[in-house]
């Protein structure tokens, strides 16, 4: 009895594996199909697209079914499915494909599976993108970064925030880069470093993104063709060397190196750019801007000091905006 | 009671001097800097291209929970500057607590028992937290500085001024138009009306003068212990400015206050916010002076 089933219980793995790897060469080969069908991009392709992919995602292929949620979430069969998408997300994201995962986080981050309120579940959104982001995903690292930036989903850390931004940074993220080059322009948990905001922007700004072109004009003057630092005209005598002062939050901790000595330019535009510049870091909480901005006050008057806060207002806006990294 | 001008006059000399003796005690607010026109307007121009923002649906729970978080953020804060302030004005320092109303109106108010109450619309019409923050931050400062009871005193003050003014009024006048009346001689009641009708009316005007001449000093007093409540408690200033730009679209064609104003008006109380940032930003004890 005993040698005969030991035979046939061998003889049955064999069969599930064999048709395992089967499901698996199907899921495979339908997957191949619906991407063939996708490339031609008309209308009954995509169609018959999504019909491959949802029968490879029935065969357990994760990254069919994130392009099976990917067609519903972008309506291009007709009128978007959020829910479909969601649950193709979900079925991916649950077996660790990480573009799922990031998915499934901007889907929470965006409101839904409640979009009629607008309150949006940043703590879910939160745990998906750092499964995602430690799988090395770079959206995912961008989006958890942001959420620690502005305090979603968790405390506010801007320290946390630059770990995971610098990672994406260097899968080539512009958004990344762009944040980082935000820290470094404002001194903001690193040293203000107005060469390094330079050229982080710079990159941004040749990676399409419109923001970074723009904060360049603003804050440099011009985009170099090499994104080398050097030729810009503005005052180099203006760096601070400010970090986020975090001793209001934690008591004791150490106080932030600060210039010892504040060079003040005659150029009064400079001197509000700076006065805007500390406005927005003491708007985060930081003693040390606060320090510095009372050694300023009195070479502004209010009219001046109102225009630095209206920059303020322009820097700290286009810093904020919390729109997840769909890629 | 039968008034006469001759009588009115030895009381006037007596309300006059023991309502000046009142206003004296109750003069002491903490206020900003006044914005320059420039600074009024550029706020103009800011509100003016600034877009009405559309409601957004909150429910109830979410309101009390975003509600409760902020309370709890800025209660610790509270209590220390209601400490510091106590050394020179007079404070109440508690246990705050707050209540949503099922309104889709933005308004709030501080009920001087404790609580503050916000509509739910106040949430609606937010897009930082921050602001929903300078709203409660805004009522709790009216408690906790006792501008509820100041506000009664006003009234009282501002019963008797007015009052005496019409009586003394009414009394010229008369004179002047060469009425005469010996109570000896003659019945002097139409006087005697004439005098305690102007009397009643002028203190009515008192009244609402009493009311809405200080409740705008209070209200940007509230702004400003608002915002040292708002930075001690680690919210943005910049982010809270936004819903007082946001409540000045409604308002934007008021440059400056009228008279019968009980808010500043929107342009001004932006403008004056500009002055307040700066300077809870460039105080280095975080505290109000």
């Amino acid at each position: 009895m005993r040698p005969s089933v030991t035979r046939s219980t061998f003889f049955l793995s064999l069969l599930i594996l064999t048709s395992a790897l089967a499901a698996e060469e199907d899921a495979n080969s339908l997957l191949e199909k619906g991407y063939q069908e996708l490339a031609k991009g008309s209308d009954s392709s995509t169609k018959n697209a999504l019909g491959f992919f949802e029968i490879a995602a029935a065969l357990d292929s994760d990254e069919a079914a994130h392009m099976a949620g990917l067609t519903y979430l972008e309506g291009e069969t007709g009128a978007v499915d959020l829910q479909k998408a969601f649950d193709y997300f979900v079925q991916s994201a649950e077996n660790g494909y990480s573009p799922s995962q990031n998915h499934l986080g901007s889907m929470y981050q965006r409101g839904y599976p409640n979009p009629a309120t607008r309150f949006s579940n940043y703590r879910r959104a939160a745990n998906w993108y750092r499964l995602a982001a430690e799988q090395g995903y770079g959206p995912a690292e961008y989006n958890l970064g942001n959420l620690y930036r502005v305090g979603r989903g968790g405390p506010k850390d801007i320290e946390e925030s630059l770990i995971w931004f610098t990672r994406a940074a260097n899968q080539n993220i512009p958004e990344a880069r762009y944040y980082l080059g935000m820290a470094y322009l404002l001194g903001q948990g690193v040293f203000l470093d107005k060469r390094r905001a330079y050229e982080l922007f710079c990159v941004a700004s040749s990676q399409g993104l419109h923001k970074a072109r723009e904060v360049i004009e603003i804050n440099f003057g011009s985009v170099g063709s090499d994104c080398k630092y050097g030729n810009q005209n503005y005052n180099d005598q203006s760096q601070l060397l400010l970090v986020v002062d975090r001793q209001y939050q934690k008591p004791g901790s150490q106080v932030s190196k600060i210039t010892p000595n504040l060079v003040v330019q005659n150029n009064t535009e400079d001197l509000i750019f700076t006065y805007a510049q500390l406005t927005v870091a003491a708007d985060s909480g930081s003693l040390a801007a606060i320090r510095e901005k009372f050694k300023l006050s009195p070479l502004l008057n209010d009219n001046q000091k109102h225009e630095a806060l209206l920059l303020a207002r322009k820097l700290l806006f286009s810093e904020q905006e919390l729109v997840p990294n769909e890629i | 009671m039968s008034l006469t001008k001759y009588n009115l006059r030895n009381c006037v000399t007596v309300l006059l001097i023991s309502a000046c003796l009142v206003l004296i005690g109750c003069g002491t607010t903490y206020a900003p800097r006044a914005p320059t026109n420039q600074i009024i307007q550029s706020a103009t121009q800011e509100i003016r291209g600034s877009n009405e923002r559309k409601k957004s649906y909150v429910s109830m729970a979410e309101a009390e929970a975003v509600g409760r978080r902020i309370l709890n953020r800025i209660k610790p804060s509270a209590s220390t500057l209601c400490r510091h302030l106590g050394d020179q004005v007079s404070t109440r320092c508690r246990n705050w607590r707050l209540a949503i109303n099922d309104s889709s109106e933005i308004n709030a108010a501080s009920l001087g028992n404790n609580q503050i109450a916000i509509n739910k619309g106040t949430f609606e019409y937010s897009i930082f937290e921050d602001e929903i923050a300078f709203v409660i931050a805004h009522e709790l400062a009216h408690d906790m500085l006792n501008h509820r009871f100041e506000d009664q005193t006003n009234v009282a003050i501002g019963a008797i001024i007015g009052g005496v003014i019409g009586g003394v009024i009414a009394a010229t006048v008369a004179e002047a138009a060469g009425i005469e009346c010996n109570p000896q001689f003659q019945n002097c009641d139409f006087l005697d009306d004439l005098i305690e009708d102007s009397i009643y009316a002028g203190a009515e005007i008192g009244i609402e003068s009493g009311i809405l001449f200080y409740s705008r000093e209070q209200e940007t007093e509230a702004d400003l212990m608002a915002a040292y409540l708002l930075s001690l408690s680690g919210y943005s200033l910049i982010k809270a400015r936004e819903f007082i730009v946001n409540m000045g679209i409604s308002d934007s064609t008021r440059i400056r206050s009228d008279f019968n104003d009980t808010h500043p008006s929107g342009v001004e109380r932006l403008a004056t916010f500009s002055n307040i940032i700066d300077e809870v930003q460039t105080n280095l004890s975080r505290l109000p002076r």
